[in-house]
């Protein structure tokens, strides 16, 4: 049985023809183009452009034109760029745990001397607000220590858990970072076997934070937290030792454009003992403090020196 | 030639924006794509202007850029806007909008072209922006012959699949 000619079966499907399909068309980018003129906000875009053009324009100040075309760094001097920026990172993020930690361990000698006291309900209503920023504290030096030890997820998922803000995600970021650039010929297995001790004795200390003043779980904590200090201590020292190490390695990037690297000023002492030449393109935000940090070394060959001081008579680095 | 640039840089990016769009892209990533292309164009045009010049349709680059910035995979950064003395001033309001500020027929075409097999996407989403075949062909990196295929391919699903909409908008009234 077939329909009659004409009339379509339930089973056709139905077409536009060219010029409906044109109409359809024209309405919605013209819907969309009206949506995006009204809220487009030229401010950022033109915030990136100058801020490029200022780059550039200090460049030309300085008089000193760079040759037409930079070289592009290899993977080796960017790997060791890199890393040396990655482990001077790690060390900071080591260090603010282990001044968290000191925190902590303060706290809890404070609370420690009020277990046995009268006045000991009062003393906790007052110490109330501490418990949150202990609970902080310790979920920020876990998510530091878990990145090696258990995997970015489990980090993100005790984040979640802390319901933690903005400045512990940032810490993440940095340590996310770090994981990135360490997986090539960094001793691994040193970093993880502490990262391991340093979580089990976070999770001891954390299990125990339920409990104040609970007499002998808050010894444990104490105890646990101490360990906990001794131990960032240890990963600080590695981490350290592995940024010296990194620092022996000559590296130049004359003629180079290293733009792109992803260093900011509070890491500026990774490029420690770096080379480089007038012709170095550095990323606009930090070319004034490395110009600072550096030295002439030759006639247009600077050098970075370890430290962020300068010797006002030294000004013979160009201006960027 | 700069100015030529800055007047393409304040007239542009919502035509960018929307080409992206076109293809599928989301609406955040679209406004990032678009400034990252912009950025990248500026940095070309003032290292080596001979390079930006000998660029033919410069909208058409731009357009081909934001694409691949915004089809980069993940975990591969876009270029930031540097950190300088306006970074301590408050966040503006992202300027996206709300889509769902936009009438069914458009998010249904929205919803059509990202249906689309990719390259009849960018094809249509180039072609409806006045990019010329031959253009076209030099970023897909295939011939005229084929991105008219491609063209006609999407055309004729586009038939289909925005038919529904006729229907539904006929049977509403």
């Amino acid at each position: 049985m077939t329909s009659p000619p004409g009339t379509p079966g339930p089973e056709r499907r139905r077409e536009l023809g060219d010029d409906q399909l044109d109409a359809l068309l024209t309405v919605a980018d013209a819907e969309l183009l009206a949506h995006l003129q009204d809220r487009h906000d030229p401010s950022a875009l033109w915030q990136v452009l100058l801020t490029q053009e200022s780059a550039q324009t200090t460049t030309a100040v300085a008089g000193r034109s760079h040759e037409p075309t930079l070289q592009v760094p290899g993977p080796d001097v960017l790997h060791l760029l890199e890393e040396r920026i990655h482990t001077c990172r790690f060390a900071l993020a080591l260090d603010r745990a282990r001044s968290l930690t000191r925190d902590i361990i303060r706290i809890l000698n404070r609370r420690f001397d009020y277990a046995g006291g009268p006045s000991h309900a009062r003393e906790l209503v007052l110490e109330r607000p501490h418990d949150s920023a202990l609970d902080r504290a310790l979920a920020l030096i876990l998510s530091l220590v878990f990145i090696r030890a258990r995997g970015l997820a489990r980090a993100v998922d005790l984040v979640s858990a802390f319901d933690l803000d903005h400045d512990l995600d940032f810490e993440l970021d940095l340590t996310f970072d770090f994981d990135l650039g360490l997986d090539h010929d960094l001793d691994l297995a040193l970093y993880l076997g502490h990262a391991l001790h340093l979580a089990r004795a976070i999770d001891l200390l954390h299990s125990h934070i339920g409990d104040f003043p609970g007499g002998l779980a808050h010894v444990h904590a104490r105890t646990h937290a101490i360990a906990l200090d001794l131990a960032l201590d240890l990963a600080l020292d590695l981490a350290h030792t592995h940024a010296r190490a990194l620092s022996e390695d000559e590296l130049s990037v004359e003629g180079m454009d290293v733009s792109d690297i992803d260093i900011d000023i509070e890491n500026g002492s990774a490029l420690a003992g770096v080379r480089w030449n007038d012709a170095t393109l550095w990323p606009p935000a930090v070319t004034d403090v490395i110009r600072d940090m550096s030295v002439e070394i030759a006639q247009g060959v600077y050098q970075v020196r370890a430290g962020m001081e300068r010797d006002p008579a030294d000004d013979l680095a160009p201006r960027l | 030639m700069r100015d030529a640039f800055l007047a393409l840089a304040d007239d542009e990016p919502p035509h960018v924006v929307l080409f992206l769009l076109r293809n599928g892209i989301g609406w955040q990533d679209a406004h990032d794509a678009a400034q990252e292309a912009f950025a990248e164009a500026w940095r070309l045009l003032d290292r080596t202007p001979e390079r930006w010049q000998e660029v033919a349709d410069k909208r058409a680059w731009i357009r081909a850029v934001a694409l691949r910035a915004a089809r980069r995979p993940p975990g591969q950064a876009r270029r930031q806007p540097l950190a300088d003395a306006t970074d301590e001033l408050p966040e503006r309001p992202v300027p996206c909008g709300d889509p769902a500020e936009l009438t069914v027929l458009t998010m249904d075409v929205l919803a059509a072209l990202r249906a689309l097999p990719p390259r009849q996407r960018q094809a249509m989403a180039f072609h409806r922006d006045g990019v010329p075949h031959e253009e076209i062909a030099c970023h897909l990196g295939c011939t005229i012959r084929q991105v008219s295929n491609l063209i006609r391919q999407a055309r004729a699903a586009l038939r289909v699949s925005l038919a529904d909409y006729i229907s539904r908008e006929e049977d509403r009234r």
